[in-house]
């Protein structure tokens, strides 16, 4: 219940911090796609599910005021959780390079299923040029604040998790 | 813990359902425009508040560091500013005079201000697009504030763009840099009619293209380029921007080129939202 809550707010969070103080922070016109890492975070810690709601919600609060369609990121980050809840059973709190694989290739599919759908489909063919300046920066930029809030994620969780576990030793 | 929470329903399921719900909104979003606004309306009752607060906050914040920076600056510019000043008065009188020659021409064209005699709302932008594909922000009015989709929006003395998604407290602006925006303008010293297009890759160059110019049409560059009488969604005689280069296409029909616009779109912070349609004023000519 208290990750439920804590997961809401911080899609609210960080969802106003991409739209407002990190559009001013954009380096190379590019900014960091911080409801990415959330999803991602929540994936890989704790499981498909809590990866599939969160994702699922962050899709759908970009797409309510910035999606051309409903439910186009809803969709995609929805994925983005579940394939990485997968790795669920590989997480340990000291690892950190499957993590950062992880994300990266999570970005990467994010923003080239997004370059597909909403530029690509349009005639826009010189995909050179997009990645070179928005994919790849986005890329860099993610993965900085993603090592960055990596580590505070890590520390929620386990604050978390031993919470759960007290209160289910409760129940027995 | 974790077998109490998988045994509720299987995880794939979910997957399914979430997959299934995405698939129909994104189908019934695009058959349905309206689609979907109460729970964006209800959404942007918590959203906006909050974004127009932290906006007030960062606006006050980058405002105290910039008034310690500029005090020093300001102290040594005054002195050279003052040496200025007379140059600059001398060169005022010309200016004047060309002015006034400059207004007798306007009023030849028949561009004379024309947009100032419109209604229009002050609003601040609060947000801006989240994905780095696109060029739309979120200003802080909405329909209550009688904002309606394809008003124009104006700033900086120049074409901003065009409202596309209005909700009750909010509404989303597409701007004319956004890789979607097609804008049907003229030149004003020709009256040809051209498209002007917003690209990605001309953004970052702070340029944008401009094409279907017919080939016999003399244009050079810094000639003004405004919005036309044909097109169906912004008022005639806006201000975009000036030629940059004109050059011909390879089929020898039309040419194409870029303009710089007028407005500064990295830094846009208060734009004017033109409460006129016009399809409206069309109707009640």
């Amino acid at each position: 219940m208290l990750r439920k809550f804590i997961m809401t707010v911080l899609i609210f969070v960080f969802y106003l911090l991409q739209c407002t103080l990190f559009k001013k922070l954009s380096l190379a016109s590019v900014s960091p796609n911080l409801l990415l890492i959330l999803t991602f975070c929540a994936g890989f810690m704790s499981g498909k599910r809590n990866g599939m709601y969160v994702g699922f919600i962050s899709g759908m609060l970009l797409d309510i005021f910035y999606g051309d369609v409903l439910g186009f990121n809803a969709l995609l980050l929805l994925y983005i959780g579940y394939v990485n809840g997968m790795f669920n059973k590989m997480f340990y709190d000291e690892e950190i390079t499957l993590p950062i694989v992880l994300l990266i290739g999570s970005e990467f599919a994010y923003t080239f299923v997004y370059y597909v759908f909403s530029f690509l489909l349009r005639g826009r063919l010189n995909i050179g040029y997009y990645f070179i300046h928005i994919m790849l920066p986005e890329l860099a930029y993610t993965a900085i604040i993603a090592v960055l809030l990596y580590r505070l994620m890590l520390k929620l969780n386990r604050v978390l998790d031993e919470r759960e576990k007290r209160s289910a030793a409760k129940f027995d | 813990m974790k077998k109490r929470s998988e045994s509720v329903f299987p995880t794939k399921y979910i997957l399914f359902i979430l997959t299934f719900i995405s698939l129909a909104c994104i189908v019934l979003s695009i058959l349905y425009e309206d689609f979907g606004r109460p729970v964006k309306n209800a959404v942007a009752t918590i959203v906006i508040p909050v974004q127009t607060g932290m906006n007030k906050a960062g606006g006050w914040m980058s405002g105290r560091s910039d008034d310690l920076k500029e005090m020093r600056e300001v102290m040594s510019e005054n002195e050279s500013l003052k040496a200025e000043i007379e140059a600059l008065k001398e060169e005022n009188t010309t200016l004047l005079l060309n002015n006034n020659k400059l207004t007798e021409l306007q009023d030849l064209l028949g561009l004379s201000n024309q947009y100032s005699t419109y209604d229009k709302i002050a609003a601040s932008v609060i947000s801006k697009d989240s994905s780095n594909w696109f060029s739309s922000f979120t200003i802080d009015k909405g329909s209550d504030d009688g904002i309606k989709t394809d008003m124009n929006v104006i700033g900086n003395g120049g074409l901003i763009g065009i409202v596309t998604k209005v909700g009750k407290n909010y509404a989303v602006v597409r701007s004319i840099i956004d890789d979607s925006s097609n804008v049907s303008a003229q030149f004003s010293t020709t009256g040809d009619t051209c498209i002007v297009e917003g690209d990605l890759q001309n953004i970052n160059e702070g340029i944008l293209q401009i094409t279907n110019i017919n080939k016999d049409v003399a244009v050079a560059s810094n000639d003004m380029v405004v919005t036309s009488n044909i097109s169906s969604k912004f008022l005639p005689g806006i201000l975009i921007g000036y030629v940059k280069e004109v050059s011909s296409d390879s089929n020898n029909l039309t040419k194409s080129g870029y303009i710089v616009p007028v407005a500064d779109f990295a830094h846009i912070s208060d734009v004017l939202v033109i409460t006129e349609l016009k399809t409206q004023t069309e109707g009640q000519e």
